[in-house]
């Protein structure tokens, strides 16, 4: 089960131990394995999706995706190693996958000129009157390399290096990123602040 | 004042890089202490921090997890889990290990030279010692190959395995892939893989493909002509015939005498009826699969020489005392005198095990003496009546056939009836590898009889490869916009944008894309199809009062008439279509629609299709998809702006399943060989012929302008031809040949050449076959000829039962269906590699389950019965056609 950061230990948990036993027992027909498995993850797998852009209307179809590709790629967990940073591999991949295929098409000028801008407009992003609810929308609207070192670093509690596993990065890479992140939520924050000075946030 | 600025930008970069959790530095405590600017940034970094710790999960709904949950403990545990065994590093050691000390062994002994042999020397009975001459003598020859030395390494592994089994009393060279437990295919057989004459070129990426409507209609349309009587059920094959023919030169195909009947299931989802039926999966657990995802499974499930090996497998064990003999049934091939009759007369002692027959209801020995005419029939040399081996004959390769598509939509729809499934045999052909296509000829006897002439039939197979071509013709599409009144909402403003644009990302620069509204005319011309024009004139259109016209007939005419005007005569066929979409909440209501349906029915015969897309939703769909099966398209619906792009990409795309344009295949039999007849299929007239010809020419023309693959055609060839228009990817299709081979050596030479639409090339691939005399046996692939034979008399009779059964002779279509089940029952008990042969037992099943519907006459009413026929009508045409309709 995944943990937030204030929660992360150096040693595995029992609990840690047990959802690794899962998938084994998931490949010897054990029925309840799996339903553990998605019990435990179904809501960070979710949240995950969420914070990564992963449209309303295809989040269903993703989550679903996702444990499908666990159920089929079983066989390559090996259970010395931690479940959490496999499945968030698994899951980071199939995003991946899905946002090449939903690529927006590169408009003409002259098409574009005439498209309404989707993002939050300045009105909508007022009524957001938490910093929680800000929160939400900025880091969907980071760029997609900073979102997924900032969801799994910050948001789901991994190490640095652990998030560099997941996302076959470098170290280094993973720092500039949630650097990048950060500044890019700050930025937000206080022009959000000075349009908004009503506008009361959590500190 | 600048070592202020930068003990800031320090401060702050540390501060980014801090974890919620980790503390300050005192450094760090000190300058904040001091630094109003660095605090608030601090502060705001805080707040962000605190703001992400509380930021609650979201959660998926129990509905999606439920439903997960359940796919996945429905799926089976992951193919790719297999319980640990040895090691591969050290099985690989120690085969080398085994390896080496046989050598020295042989070294020691001096026998290593037997090793270094002449494979073709080795016999071909089991018996060790027996006269070579009678070995395996049948070769399969590519005329050009650049993969030789692979296949000299191939066969002489092959041969090696031969050998090494041959003097281990095991089996021989006629089949050596009983060794193996790879499935089978057609080149190992032979010995000789298969081998492309055109080297292998990297895949072209090209822009394009062709609407699988359009190639489908394309394949029927190019003006060659088919063999199916599509609406047409002619009681006598000869009445059936005439009436092709006719139909293919005027092409008037359309000919309907019956009401169209009301749909209301979808119909272009290109799935066979698995879903629908999955009762009959149960009967053969291991045939139920996915026909297109399962194909290669089911061939290994079915493969012939697995059942072969188990045939072995038995009869070694009953040797040994292991089974009794009453389960056993081996092929006996030393006391094989003369091919299947030889067999026939040992029949009895195959057919000792009847434990099938009572496992499929019957429960009652079965009678062999419908399979022993059969047989006999089959082998029968006097009396024949010879055809001539040249000109063109009429292509049986005919996919996306909306008749079928338009039964296979009436037979989706639960009708109460428990109305079975049926496929097409799995053919024992590898994919190709550097070609779109494989070429295959096989024959069901091995060798020749040494006395008097034999009788055999000839098989040419083409197997195309997966992957896609990706290419399309240039396309004329008008599309007409049919909003009707209360529609002009922004949604369906946004859904006909979202339209508009997926068609400008696919177009090509060849392509004319015109756009029309019903009731107003032309609202995007051509050369006008761009963003500007294309936004502006939705916004004008949208932004316009509310009117009651709609004239739907007038619009439809008008693009029609641009559409002719456009159709280049030189084009191919079906370039040219329409896609009628419709926000029209009550267009079934549309006063004129039997006028309308009249002008698609026309323009469709004409060449140019109609689709549908239903911006109204589902509820709305029915009056469109009846105009989309007239107009020989498909039906869609579109399910909000976002799902422009999908339904566009189907429509346009999936005909880049088309691998091969053109395929010309040419059969020319040896001096000696005499055609008796090409099964499902006939010779053309002068007339039909020269459509054929002008319909190769300008798919020949259009690649060339389209493409840049170099036009070749326009000569005639010796022997048998048969133009095949498009091939699509992952097909499979037959060509048998009833002959008479008078005298051994080469017995028939098959090319094919076809516009290659992988590797954009022309290519050719070529196979021949001799045969010389000798013992004939019955090896996986001479069984998968016999099968193929099987399965088109299964197909015909089950055709022709479905005729009786619309003349309202169900008396007739119970006798012809207990007459071919009898027909299988025997074969497979007479046949020991049959016996338990999947796909024939799902034959067997489902012919079982059309008797006990027609059996139980009290409880089907009329309507039932043209249900039943129809089904049996496309089970009929499933048999034998491995595309979808």
């Amino acid at each position: 089960m995944p943990k937030s950061n204030s929660q992360q230990k150096a040693a595995p948990s029992v609990l840690d131990l047990e959802e690794r036993t899962w998938l084994g027992a998931h490949l010897r027909g054990d029925q309840q394995a799996f339903a553990k498995l998605m019990q435990a993850y179904r809501k960070p797998v979710y949240s995950f999706l969420v914070r990564n852009g992963i449209d309303s209307a295809c989040r269903d179809d993703v989550f679903q995706e996702v444990f499908l590709k666990i159920h089929k790629s079983a066989h390559s967990y090996q259970a010395n190693r931690p479940l959490s940073p496999w499945i968030f591999t698994i899951a980071i991949n199939t995003i991946r996958n899905f946002q090449r295929k939903v690529q927006p098409a590169i408009l003409s000028l002259e098409a574009a000129a005439v498209i309404e801008d989707e993002a939050p407009s300045p009105d909508s992003t007022a009524q957001l009157d938490e910093t929680i609810d800000w929160l939400e929308q900025a880091v969907i609207q980071l760029p997609p390399a900073q979102a997924e070192a900032f969801t799994l670093s910050i948001i789901k509690g991994m190490k640095i290096k652990q998030v560099s596993e997941i996302l076959g990065l470098p170290l280094n890479t993973i720092k500039t990123q949630l650097r990048r992140a950060r500044q890019t939520l700050l930025d937000s924050f206080q022009s959000n602040k000075d349009n908004h000075p009503g506008v009361k946030h959590d500190q | 004042m600048t070592n202020d600025m930068n003990k800031c930008d320090d401060i702050r970069s540390q501060l980014f890089e801090l974890n919620p959790t980790d503390s300050l530095t005192e450094s760090m405590k000190k300058h904040l202490d001091q630094c109003a600017a660095c605090s608030s940034v601090h502060q705001d970094l805080m707040a962000i921090n605190q703001g992400v710790q509380l930021m609650p999960e979201h959660d998926v709904s129990d509905a999606v997890f439920d439903q997960t949950l359940q796919a996945i403990q429905a799926e089976k545990t992951p193919s790719h889990f297999r319980p640990k065994g040895i090691n591969p590093q050290w099985a690989s050691g120690l085969a080398a290990s085994f390896v080496l000390v046989a050598v020295a062994g042989l070294i020691y002994n001096g026998s290593i030279s037997e090793f270094q042999a002449d494979f073709n020397q080795v016999p071909a009975t089991s018996e060790v010692g027996a006269d070579t001459k009678t070995r395996y003598n049948q070769t399969n020859k590519e005329a050009v190959s650049v993969n030789k030395p692979a296949a000299e390494e191939d066969r002489k592994r092959d041969a090696n395995k031969a050998e090494t089994a041959r003097q281990a009393g095991g089996f021989t060279a006629a089949e050596p892939e009983m060794n193996e437990t790879k499935p089978v295919s057609a080149e190992r057989v032979v010995n000789v893989p298969l081998e492309q004459s055109i080297p292998a070129k990297p895949k072209a990426v090209s822009a394009g493909v062709l609407a699988e409507v359009l190639a489908d209609h394309t394949a029927r349309n190019d003006g060659l002509v088919t063999v199916e009587d599509r609406f047409e059920f002619a009681d006598d094959e000869q009445d059936r015939r005439q009436s092709v023919g006719k139909a293919a030169v005027t092409g008037s195909r359309l000919k309907r005498s019956e009401p169209l009947p009301v749909i209301e299931s979808a119909h272009d989802a290109d799935k066979t009826l698995d879903q629908l039926l999955p009762h009959v999966q149960q009967v053969v657990p291991e045939a139920a699969v996915d026909y297109d995802q399962g194909a290669v499974e089911l061939k290994k499930q079915q493969d012939p020489v697995a059942q072969f090996k188990n045939a072995e497998l038995m009869a070694s064990k009953a040797e040994k005392g292991d089974l009794k003999p009453s389960a056993v049934s081996t092929p006996r091939r030393g006391t094989h005198k003369d091919g299947l009759l030889a067999n026939m007369e040992e029949g009895e002692a195959f057919a000792s095990d009847d434990s099938m027959a009572g496992a499929l209801g019957s429960g009652a020995p079965t009678d062999q003496s419908v399979a022993m005419k059969y047989l006999a029939d089959l082998q029968n040399t006097a009396h024949l009546k010879f055809k001539s081996a040249t000109g063109y004959w009429a292509n049986s390769y005919l996919p996306g056939d909306p008749n079928m598509r338009w039964i296979q939509a009436q037979l989706k729809q639960d009708h109460g009836l428990n109305l079975p499934l049926i496929q097409q045999n799995v053919q024992p052909f590898d994919y190709p590898t550097h070609a779109a296509l494989a070429l295959y000829l096989n024959s069901d006897h091995q060798s020749l009889n040494e006395s008097g002439p034999t009788r055999m039939r000839l098989q040419v197979g083409v197997q195309a490869g997966q992957q896609k071509g990706g290419h399309r013709s240039a396309l004329n599409l008008a599309v007409v916009l049919d909003l009707g009144l209360p529609q002009k909402s922004s949604m369906y403003k946004q859904e006909s944008m979202a339209l508009l644009q997926a068609l400008l990302k696919a177009k090509q620069p060849t392509d004319q894309i015109s756009v029309y509204v019903s009731g107003g005319g032309q609202l995007i011309a051509a050369d006008d199809f761009r963003h500007g024009p294309i936004q502006v004139a939705l916004d004008q259109l949208f932004s316009q009062p509310q009117t009651n016209e709609s004239d739907l007939l007038q619009t439809l005419a008008t693009a029609h008439a641009w559409l002719k005007s456009q159709d280049d005569p030189n084009a191919v066929l079906g370039s040219s279509a329409v896609l009628l979409v419709s926000a029209n909440q009550a267009f079934a209501q549309t006063t004129d629609l039997a006028s309308i349906e009249t002008r698609v029915q026309q323009n469709a015969i004409d060449g140019i299709t109609l689709s549908t897309v239903s911006l109204a939703g589902i509820e709305h769909r029915l009056p469109l998809q009846r105009l989309a099966l007239l107009g020989q398209g498909h039906s869609r619906v579109l399910a909000g702006a976002q799902d422009a792009q999908r339904l566009i990409d189907q429509e346009l795309l999936v005909s880049s399943r088309a691998v091969a344009r053109a395929l010309r295949l040419q059969i020319k039999l040896a001096e000696g060989v005499q055609l008796i007849d090409v099964l499902d299929s006939y010779a053309l007239s002068e007339a039909q012929a020269q459509k054929v010809r002008d319909a190769e020419q300008s798919l020949d023309q259009r690649m060339a302008k389209n493409l840049g693959i170099a036009a070749d055609r326009g000569k005639d060839d010796d022997g048998i031809q048969i133009v095949i228009p498009s091939y699509f990817a992952g097909d499979t299709h037959v060509i048998l040949l009833d002959v008479l081979v008078n005298r051994p050596g080469p017995v028939a030479e098959v090319s094919a050449k076809y516009k290659d639409l992988i590797y954009l090339r022309n290519a050719t691939s070529q196979k021949s076959l001799h045969l010389s005399t000798g013992q004939n046996q019955l090896g996986p692939l001479e069984l998968n000829v016999m099968k193929n034979v099987l399965a088109q008399h299964l197909s015909h009779t089950v055709k022709q039962a479905s005729q009786a059964i619309r003349r309202g002779d169900q008396t007739t279509a119970v006798m012809k269906l207990q007459h071919i089940l009898e027909l299988y029952q025997g074969m497979r008990q007479h046949i020991p590699a049959w016996k338990s042969d999947a796909e024939m037992q799902q034959d067997e099943s489902i012919i079982q389950q059309y008797l006990h519907l027609l059996n139980s006459q009290s409880s089907i009413n009329p309507k039932q019965y043209q249900l039943i026929a129809d089904s049996m009508r496309f089970m009929s045409w499933r048999k034998l056609i491995s595309h979808s309709p």
